[in-house]
């Protein structure tokens, strides 16, 4: 039975042009990771699976990451519910701010955080004279993944949201459920798929993050260096240590995303 | 015959150095040399000696891509351990020392938590250094070894630093009270921050060292650029620019 599907359907040749094509990227994506695994200096692994910075940095990479997917979720729902409320004008205006972090080079990102959020700027200083410290620290470091992996999940989100049927949300509205109750029950249910991909997309980009995270709060084992910060610097003596640790990460996001992935991405269609 | 001839000695003409196709010297050098052999080279080529090509990147990032093929005609690197890993692959004619640059000590402007290298280990005050992978770090680590506040300077410590500019950026946007980087560096960056000298007896004056790879005709050219460098014309844009020679 499956022969005779394929037969049938092999009869178009466009088919296997698409078929190559999707080939080619599955290889153009897989075939440089195997590379890094493929260089993989076995001997270095079990030194570097014993190091304290392995140990550290994964642990902060994961907290972080966390961290800025929950600050994710929590302001960024609410905002790409309005964009995908407003009015045509209102709603590109808002999603530009929400590209325009996106497009920056992550160290500019740093950068600009600093002018708000550093020690001599202005709100920095507001803050540290209410002994509050947003730099050099964990806190910093979530700040800085999330001001750079916010966006990825608005903006899935609020395609989600504005693709949606309104008639559904009317109907329940009509039926006599209260704004909230239409939210919960038809709104959010219905874009799920959306959300699932924005957390995944935020996520994935938090965990990768270096640029704004050394720019605005540093590199120091053990309080603010994050994996891909423990990787750059290993690289600079340890090309094989570097690479036992990137093969590490992606290991660890790897298994992450497999256990998770019948309860987020599951059933999604 | 004749045609073979002329034509080897054309191509000998035409490229110069073999390994470059437009005859140009190719130097790798040490990013914080930037500003001063872009000037070095300009005076290179106004007394007549053809072309140079400039490519700048730290130590350790020039001699991973000569090893991985790449051919310039002459190195100048901050690091000795690099120069000793080109050597270990066979590289190498010849090297020298050349010239050091002195460390300094640099914090915010209008920033007085740090006036003396002492302050470096005041509990409290927040300090940037480069990271002990690369040579800025482990030198500078060695100035507060030597000045006996490596431990408590070290607690002290807010990120550590993959180059001077990662430095630089930390005191210059005040994230850090103090750090320490080439005169070089603190020179480049105008008046963002103050410099303050490290007294000699514990300055380690790190060396920049010249390499010369070991490839026929370019040889002579690196020769010719290191000869250069170390004339009046070089030394005096070497020193307008904070590197001391010997």
């Amino acid at each position: 039975m499956t022969r005779t599907a394929t037969s049938s359907r092999s009869r178009s040749p466009g088919r296997y042009v698409v078929l190559a094509a999707a080939l080619c990227t599955v290889l153009f994506l897989t075939l440089p990771l195997l590379g890094l695994i493929g260089q993989l200096n076995w001997a270095e692994l079990g030194r570097v699976l014993g190091s304290s910075v392995l140990h550290d940095a994964l642990i902060l990479s994961l907290l972080v990451s966390i961290g800025a997917v929950a600050l994710s979720v929590l302001f960024g729902t609410p905002l790409a519910w309005l964009i995908s409320r407003r009015a045509r004008r209102t709603r590109g205006l808002l999603r530009l701010v929400v590209i325009i972090p996106m497009v920056m080079p992550p160290v500019v990102s740093g950068i600009a955080l600093l002018s708000m959020l550093g020690r001599r700027a202005p709100l920095g200083r507001v803050l540290e004279t209410l002994g509050i410290e947003v730099t050099s620290n964990i806190a910093g470091a979530i700040i800085a993944v999330t001001f750079v992996s916010l966006p990825f999940y608005v903006l899935a989100v609020e395609a989600g949201l504005t693709s949606l049927d309104r008639r559904l949300e009317d109907a329940a509205a009509t039926l006599g459920a209260s704004p909230m109750r239409t939210l919960r029950t038809v709104t959010l249910p219905g874009s799920r798929g959306a959300i699932m991909a924005g957390l995944a997309l935020a996520w994935a980009r938090a965990i990768g993050e270096f640029g704004a995270t050394m720019t605005f709060n540093g590199n120091l084992q053990g309080r603010t260096q994050t994996m891909p910060l423990a990787i750059l610097q290993t690289m600079q003596t340890d090309l094989d240590a570097a690479n036992v640790l990137s093969v590490l990460l992606m290991g660890a996001c790897v298994l992450i995303l497999v256990c998770l992935r019948g309860r987020l991405f599951g059933d999604v269609s | 015959m004749w045609p073979c001839r002329i034509l080897l000695l054309l191509s000998i003409l035409v490229c110069g150095c073999q390994r470059r196709d437009d005859g140009a010297l190719h130097v790798a050098a040490a990013a914080s040399l930037t500003d001063a052999l872009q000037e070095v080279a300009a005076a290179y080529e106004a007394a007549g000696h053809g072309d140079v090509v400039l490519e700048f990147a730290g130590s350790q990032t020039i001699v991973t891509r000569a090893i991985a093929g790449a051919q310039p005609s002459l190195f100048i690197l901050a690091d000795e351990v690099q120069v000793e890993r080109l050597s270990k692959a066979q590289l190498l004619a010849e090297h020298f020392t050349a010239f050091s640059s002195p460390l300094v000590l640099i914090v915010p402007r209008e920033s007085y938590a740090v006036t003396s290298l002492d302050d470096l280990a005041r509990p409290g005050v927040r300090v940037v250094l480069g990271a002990e992978e690369v040579p800025l770090g482990r030198y500078a680590r060695e100035v507060l070894r030597r000045a006996g506040l490596l431990e408590a300077a070290q607690g002290n410590l807010i990120s550590e630093e993959i180059d001077a500019l990662g430095v630089l950026g930390k005191v210059i946007s005040g994230q850090a009270d103090g750090g320490i980087v080439y005169e070089v560096n603190a020179a480049g960056a105008d008046h963002r921050v103050r410099t303050i000298p490290i007294p000699d007896a514990f300055d380690v004056a790190p060396q920049y060292y010249i390499a010369i790879p070991r490839s026929g005709p370019c040889l002579e050219e690196g020769r010719a650029f290191h000869t250069f460098l170390e004339s009046e014309a070089g030394r005096s844009v070497m020193e307008r620019h904070q590197f001391r020679f010997e």
